[in-house]
């Protein structure tokens, strides 16, 4: 009797201590793995910077799948409407905050070339580079009340 | 020596399995995590693509006690380097992300939240809350364009 109930007092901590661990590092490891390698490479080769401080923000897996291309509008003529593609949602952050939000699109149909879409959420300016080399500079530039270039906000009263 | 191995299968089985369960349940856990006033206000909203008149559907990926004003303010409502709950959404069409939101807040007085909203997709979008239009996203019509950059990489 005192066997079985130590066993069950066992197999309830190891499921227990499983479950534990998977709530707090599970979702961090198995979304790491969901970003598509070609993607994830991408991200490691890039940084995006704050010039004003010279900070450099943390990239975060927001999202990952195969998505059909066009089905909103399209400047780009690399991808074929209509066809799947890999696609992945990324945000940047500073401590925490959520300062560029990224997609990345590909590879296309030459399995060469990736479509990035970054928009910022914060002030600015920020600089994007890969492998230490500028790509974008996003800044910020008051339009109308509310109204930015790269940033749309709002205040709501609840 | 047997029975040794299959005590360690045994618990390398639970453990995965209990690891899992809580991968899982850790994104219920951060479903809860995020401020009951932010969920209701995306309950309240709305984002429309207004070329074909589809809705876009919210996805909630962080949310978090921040600093406010770290990087450049652009609401007074808070104060500089006060702690503020903030969560980070994303709006997708089947999937694919168009919008990306951040919430703020409440402020001091307990009335006030602050969204800033960035566009990824061309598309014009319209931002309804409770059905009352907060804001018009136009047309992308080139790049960079307001709340829309873009870039092209070419791999190795």
């Amino acid at each position: 009797m005192v066997q079985k109930t130590m066993t069950y007092i066992v197999l309830i901590l190891l499921l227990g201590g499983g479950f534990l661990l998977g709530s707090f590092f599970g979702s961090a490891i198995i979304g790491s793995y969901a970003a598509p390698t070609g993607h994830k490479a991408l991200i490691d080769r890039m940084t995006i910077t704050d010039t004003r401080i010279n900070f450099k923000f943390t990239p975060k897996l927001a999202d990952s799948g195969s998505r059909k291309w066009g089905q909103g509008f399209s400047m780009i003529i690399h991808f074929t409407k209509d066809k799947e593609y890999q696609q992945s949602t990324w945000i940047w952050q500073r401590y925490g905050d959520t300062e560029v939000a990224m997609t990345i699109w590909g590879p296309d149909d030459s399995g060469e070339r990736y479509y990035v879409e970054a928009s910022m959420l914060g002030g600015g300016p920020f600089e994007v580079k890969i492998d230490g080399v500028t790509k974008l500079t996003m800044y910020m530039e008051v339009l109308a009340p509310g109204y930015y270039s790269g940033c749309y906000d709002f205040d709501v009263e609840v | 020596m047997q029975q040794k191995t299959t005590a360690f299968i045994v618990i390398i089985l639970l453990m995965g399995f209990g690891f899992l369960a809580g991968s899982f349940a850790g994104g219920l856990f951060g479903q809860l995590g995020v401020p009951a006033n932010h969920k209701a206000l995306v309950d309240h909203m709305q984002i429309i693509d207004t070329a074909i008149n589809f809705k876009l559907t919210p996805k909630l990926v962080d949310s978090g006690t921040r600093t406010w004003g770290e990087g450049f303010p652009l609401s007074t409502i808070f104060t500089v380097g006060e702690k503020y709950p903030q969560s980070t959404w994303i709006w997708q069409r089947y999937g694919d992300t168009e919008v990306t939101m951040t919430i703020w807040g409440p402020d001091e007085s307990g009335k006030i939240l602050s969204v800033e909203i960035a566009r990824l997709g061309g598309n014009p979008f319209v931002v309804k809350i409770k059905g009352v239009t907060k804001l018009t996203m136009d047309q992308v019509t080139s790049s960079p364009a307001i709340g829309y950059y873009s870039l092209e990489v070419t791999v190795d």
